[in-house]
């Protein structure tokens, strides 16, 4: 019986000094961080939806980089998830927004060119 | 010790019956519809988007099987929800790829017909073309900037009553108080240079708050934040007559106030760029 509770104690403390020690999630850093950039590059901003999803990475990855400066690294984790997610979100709002334009422009164009004929 | 032993496999049973009864979080369910949405629609057209759509779902259903409405599950369905929504989007691009095609084919098609018309005439048109279509991409651009300017100082969107700039107050204003942090004005000082490429464009800037206190209260604070926005831009050289403030109080959430990252995205300072000059419409 005392070897069993030993057992789980040493089990529970090996638990608790794991948790405090997940590491920085860096790689999460820097990956959220590049997908912003990306959504950034590709016009996010000019597209409502993807302006928004954009604004919502953002604001997560810096809750994110704020836990990790209060030594949660998991939570700091997940919410670096969150805020990728998000920018992968606003980066394909932003080509289908782009994809629209473009569409939309070439149909112009021919309508332009159809008043030639 | 050994009586609580045995009484594990009489107990395990009705803790899996209770986990199986909690209700899902709103952020699976949403995660749900979206799945379903996404799977039945837009979604087809981009069937890598929606397996990774699926795997995030199956993740978060799983979490919520073993680990029930914890935080942890919430922000799984959340990420599920956001794959779903992109599966959607990416299947509308692709549809667009195909309207794009189909738009070419079509133009080149005007441009023969042009073609048997003179192949002079061809040219010009094509020259035309081509010059309409910088002259448009010139104009964007400008425009684009404008935008970029306007980004890097909270997010942008644009709305049928013009383009609005969303401050998050906590990055504005201490809780509760309507002084300007010093490094808002660091923010603001980038708004009012992008603002002065606006022209005559009216603008409103409007104090929101969450739901938390009166709603006298929340009104007042909302004015006093929105005055104070509306001031410090004057002193930064916008011009007086085009700009006005106004308080929402809590009367126009933009999310649900239960939570608390809901809250705080509720408590914003608007800036909304008008589509109108100054002057010429109703007042």
């Amino acid at each position: 019986m005392v070897r069993t509770f030993a057992a789980v104690a040493a089990t529970a403390a090996c638990s608790i000094a794991l948790g405090c020690a997940t590491p920085v999630p860096q790689s999460k850093v820097n990956s959220s961080a590049a997908a912003i950039q990306s959504a950034e590059q590709l016009g996010a901003v000019d597209d409502p939806r993807a302006a928004q999803h954009l604004q919502m990475a953002r604001d997560q990855r810096n809750r994110g980089l704020s836990l990790i400066n209060a030594g949660k690294n998991k939570e700091a984790g997940r919410m670096l998830d969150r805020a990728q997610a998000d920018a992968e979100l606003a980066y394909s709002l932003a080509g289908e927004a782009n994809m629209r334009n473009e569409a939309a422009r070439m149909l112009e164009e021919i309508l332009f060119l159809r008043a030639k004929l | 010790m050994s009586s609580i032993r045995r009484l594990v496999p009489f107990l395990f049973p009705f803790v899996f019956v209770a986990c199986g009864t909690t209700n899902p979080p709103g952020e699976l369910v949403s995660a749900r519809n979206a799945y379903a949405r996404a799977r039945a629609g837009d979604g087809q057209k981009a069937p890598t988007e929606l397996g990774d759509a699926r795997q995030a779902l199956d993740h978060a259903e799983e979490t919520f099987a073993s680990e029930g409405d914890k935080k942890e599950t919430r922000d799984l369905a959340y990420i599920a929800e956001r794959k779903a929504l992109r599966a959607e989007a990416t299947g509308r691009t692709v549809t667009g790829l195909e309207v794009k095609q189909a738009a070419k084919d079509e133009r080149t098609k005007v441009l023969r017909e042009l073609a048997l018309k003179g192949e002079l005439d061809t040219k010009a048109a094509q020259d035309e073309a081509l010059a309409e279509r910088t002259r448009r991409a010139a104009a964007e651009k400008r425009a684009k900037d404008a935008l970029n300017a306007l980004a890097k100082a909270g997010a942008v969107k644009k709305e049928q009553r013009g383009t609005v700039i969303t401050l998050p107050s906590s990055v504005l204003f201490e809780t509760g108080k309507n002084e300007l942090l010093p490094s808002a004005k660091e923010r603001l000082s980038e708004v009012s240079k992008a603002l002065e490429q606006v022209g005559d464009r009216k603008i409103v800037i409007e104090g929101h708050t969450d739901d938390v206190g009166s709603d006298a209260d929340n009104l007042e604070l909302s004015k006093a934040r929105a005055n104070t926005v509306r001031e410090y831009l004057i002193s930064r050289g916008v011009d007086e007559n085009k700009i006005s403030a106004v308080g929402k109080g809590e009367s126009t959430p933009i999310e649900n106030n239960k939570s608390t990252e809901g809250r705080a995205i509720n408590r914003r300072v608007e800036i909304v760029v008008g589509g109108e000059a100054v002057g010429g419409g109703p007042k």
